[in-house]
């Protein structure tokens, strides 16, 4: 009942349908989610740090532990691409609230891409626009 | 179904409130942030639409008999233009609902039941009327207005030329200047601060809205949506309805056994006869964690490796980044400071048992 415009969407990034961002460089991707999710999320309070070397799969929840929290709910962080949980960011964790002031540039953690070939089934910048326009109708 | 728009809803779409389906309600989760407005009422005056909750008017010549054998309360020992919370149990002792009543007269008494349980409390008070006794369904012509914090009594004399020399749980017929009209007043609310819920009918809402928003500017009054209304109760622990009892508790179970009164006969009665002296299996509390995390409705409660409870609230306070919860524990582990731990996924994370008044 709110709309997108006044959002950022930033370019360079790979999205997916569950509001996560991926910047993919070399067999790095990192990830973090997206300002459509902090709009809906509001006041998140709390990052349930992901684990490190745990291995991540594609569209599926962070397991055992991985999840961004408001007042309100726990969202669970739904990996974007499969593979190795390499590294968290600690400031994030620490001072949550940062994820509201900017959620691209305070990513939630690293992992090493497992497998290339998912990165095709991610939205690019247009297609992820219209999947959360079509979410607020 | 579209959500029920309260009397209020144009007022929160101007102001730009997040508006959701709240139990078939549209109303807003907050206007500009759950924290803003939490510490908004802990220090200065916030208000919220509460129109969604009902309000049942009963009365007639045996209209104490009816209130008082369905309540737990002593409605007996009620003075004029008093307020009591209270629970109504069914046969088994569980609790159907909690609500505040006010005595309006010896034979008339005001009610607000739980939106979301409107219709169940309705047929639940109809089956035990006494002859003698009129009940009046007005849920749908009343718009409830809370005014609730620290400054809320500065704002309601300036509104109104009332004095305001009410006390807590009490109400009264205020008359608001610029309307130049008198509504029922009370002095109570659902957030721990001291505080006001207006009784006002649906036509006179917008404009009574706008009278308080006029009078509170100075004391820099804000509207509050329900993500601080939950908060706001959590942290005093006072039960949320279908969520801390779902037909699953008793009074003597939660942290409000002064409820039950046991001077009078009542529904269910019988049945906390005997759990008391049986023995009350659990106990609701109030619960910090030593530790990062958030408990959440449904986490498990442990003890030496022993589950011995359950999460049916929880939150971080806003403003402080502490988890924070509610929930049943076995009675004996009930007392301030009892060490306890909270299963948050694959952790456990420490907590104790705190006073929520301390």
């Amino acid at each position: 009942m709110s709309d997108i415009t006044g959002l950022e969407f930033p370019e360079d990034l790979k999205y997916t349908k569950t509001h996560e961002w991926a910047k993919i460089e070399g067999d790095i991707a990192t990830v973090g989610i997206t300002q459509y999710a902090t709009h809906q999320l509001t006041d998140i309070v709390y990052v349930e740090a992901p684990v490190i070397g745990e291995n991540a799969v594609q569209s599926k929840e962070l397991e055992p532990e991985g999840a961004v929290e408001s007042v309100k709910a726990s969202t669970p962080i739904y990996s974007p691409l499969s593979g190795e949980i390499l590294e968290v960011n600690e400031e994030v964790v620490d001072a949550p609230e940062m994820l509201n002031d900017d959620p691209y540039a305070n990513w939630i953690y690293k992992l090493k891409i497992g497998d290339a070939s998912e990165i095709d089934n991610l939205f690019d910048l247009d297609p992820y626009k219209k999947h959360c326009e079509a979410e607020e109708h | 179904m579209a959500p029920k728009r309260t009397p209020l809803a144009e007022i929160h779409e101007e102001i730009g409130g997040n508006m959701v389906d709240f139990s078939g309600f549209y109303l807003p989760t907050h206007y500009t942030s759950i924290t803003d407005e939490h510490e908004t009422v802990r220090n200065a005056v916030g208000v919220f639409d509460v129109s969604h909750m009902g309000n049942f008017r009963i009365f007639g010549d045996t209209a104490l008999d009816t209130v008082d054998n369905i309540l737990t309360q002593d409605i007996k020992g009620m003075r004029m233009k008093q307020l009591k919370y209270t629970h109504f149990l069914n046969e088994e002792g569980q609790i159907v609902d909690d609500m505040i009543i006010a005595k309006l007269g010896d034979d008339h008494y005001f009610s607000v039941p739980n939106a979301a349980k409107i219709k169940l409390d309705w047929d639940h008070f109809n089956k035990y009327r006494k002859e003698g006794t009129v009940m009046e369904n007005l849920s749908e012509d009343y718009a409830i207005i809370a005014v609730q914090g620290p400054k809320a009594v500065d704002v309601m004399r300036k509104a109104t030329t009332n004095p305001c020399e009410m006390k807590f749980f009490n109400c009264d017929y205020m008359h608001f200047k610029d309307l130049n009209k008198t509504f029922l007043v009370w002095r109570s609310g659902y957030t721990g601060e001291d505080g006001f819920e207006l009784m006002i009918p649906n036509e006179d809402a917008v404009a009574v809205w706008r009278s308080i928003f006029k009078h509170g500017e100075e004391f820099g009054i804000k509207p509050i949506g329900l993500g601080a209304r939950d908060t706001l109760r959590l942290e005093k622990a006072l039960l949320l309805s279908g969520q801390d009892f779902d037909f699953n508790r008793t009074s003597l179970e939660t942290n409000v056994t002064w409820v039950v009164k046991w001077n009078h006969d009542f529904v269910g009665k019988e049945v906390l006869e005997k759990q008391k002296e049986d023995g009350i299996p659990a106990k609701f509390v109030a619960f910090k964690l030593n530790d990062r995390g958030i408990p959440r409705t449904g986490m498990e409660i442990f003890k030496d490796g022993k589950k011995v409870g359950i999460v049916t609230s929880g939150t971080m306070i806003p403003g402080k980044k502490i988890g924070f919860g509610l929930g049943y524990v076995d009675f004996d582990l009930k007392e301030y400071g009892t060490e306890i731990v909270i299963k948050i996924k694959s952790r456990e994370v420490p907590a104790v048992i705190v006073n929520p008044r301390a």
